[in-house]
């Protein structure tokens, strides 16, 4: 399986990092790419064989997005091809709005491009469609996500904080960014924090699962300052890398007649997490597991309980939140 | 004479404004959150 890699960031490195490593994916060639051609060189030069340089026109199996958020849509566009697969990490709602309106197109092409391909949206919409497997129906699902991945993860969510929200009630609705704060308590090491409503997309791909829902949210952690500064550009530059993350979703609904709830988490960097859920990806297509086209999300094209296991054996564990 | 007044209405104001939170904390429908507990690890295999 020849693979291509754009975007030598803090995932797409992670991810090359991981398939050079890899002995679980079977990989023939391992291409990347980056704006700074420095950076494909250095990931190259390190690993080595499998890995190279690529080019756009690279004839590969399976392209993975790990650019910028706000570009995917472009890119996912110009690599579809006949049987081709694309894995999009991107978390901006006008990536997977985008992506999700080229539905008709991508099935001409006989590509399947999956939406969403990180720690959230992703692996929420995975734990997501796992919670709710006993359920007889499925009323609410909310989706916290605390952290962020590198800089270009750090200034997305600079910019989701004052974008509108949207929300599922039955129909969509518009909130503010940064209002509806809510405290969400996550997997250690990073337990209790702050959430607010924010733009991110994992509404729009969990409405496609859970299209019966009377409410489908998401917010992510932040702080006051984050919230004060949300307008205003990013006061100091982002961090390399953000060390801490984690990912809560909290499903509630009816199983034999009662009304229930269950929370799972996971927790771990975003970075880390977000290339985990990538390998589990490319896991599944080295098996032959995932097929389709068109455009997806995570959670509509592979089991629950055996891709969370499969990203447990990448050393992202999943969590229940056990309370009374 | 003017400052007892003053002091006994902020007192019964207080008072007032305890009493209602008190019947709004005893009677409010937002249900209870889980008081203890915590995070298990789970596998994909796993029944619930």
């Amino acid at each position: 399986m020849d693979i291509l890699v754009v975007g030598a960031g803090v995932v797409g490195a992670g991810v090359v990092k991981r398939l050079a490593e890899s002995s679980s994916v079977p990989v023939g060639r391992v291409a990347a790419i980056d704006r700074n051609p420095d950076r494909a060189w250095h990931l190259a030069e390190k690993y080595g064989s499998p890995v190279t340089v690529g080019r756009l026109e690279d004839p590969v199996d399976v392209v993975v997005l790990a650019t910028a958020s706000g570009s995917q849509a472009r890119l996912a566009r110009r690599f579809l091809g006949s049987g081709r697969v694309v894995l999009a990490t991107s978390d901006s709602v006008s990536d997977v709005r985008r992506m999700l309106g080229m539905n008709g197109a991508i099935r001409q092409q006989n590509s399947l491009v999956v939406a969403g391909v990180g720690m959230a949206p992703g692996l929420s919409d995975v734990l997501a469609s796992r919670a709710a497997e006993e359920f007889d129906r499925v009323t609410e699902v909310h989706v916290a996500k605390f952290g962020t991945g590198g800089p270009d993860c750090a200034r997305q969510h600079h910019r989701a904080l004052s974008s509108l929200a949207l929300e599922w009630r039955g129909g969509w609705k518009q909130r503010p960014g940064g209002s509806g704060r809510e405290l969400c308590w996550f997997p250690s090491p990073v337990d209790a924090a702050d959430c607010y409503r924010a733009a991110l997309p994992d509404p729009m791909l969990l409405v496609r699962k859970f299209s019966r829902a009377d409410r489908i949210t998401a917010r992510m952690a932040a702080t006051r300052r984050d919230r004060f500064s949300s307008w205003l550009p990013m006061l100091r530059p982002p961090h390399p890398e953000g060390k801490l993350g984690a990912v809560r979703v909290e499903v509630r609904g009816q199983r034999g007649g009662a009304w229930v709830g269950r929370i799972l988490g996971a927790s771990g960097a975003p970075g880390f997490v977000a290339s985990s859920v990538v390998m589990g990806v490319l896991e599944l297509i080295g098996a032959g597991k995932l097929d389709g086209t068109g455009v997806v999300g995570l959670s509509e094209v592979v089991d629950a309980g055996e891709f969370l296991d499969l990203v447990a054996g990448q050393g992202v564990v999943s969590e229940e939140f056990a309370g009374a | 004479m003017e400052l007892v007044k003053i002091l006994r209405r902020a007192l019964v104001a207080l008072a007032g404004a305890a009493a209602i939170a008190a019947i709004l904390r005893a009677r409010g429908t937002g249900g209870m959150s889980p008081q203890s507990g915590g995070w298990r690890q789970i596998s994909g295999s796993n029944k619930f």
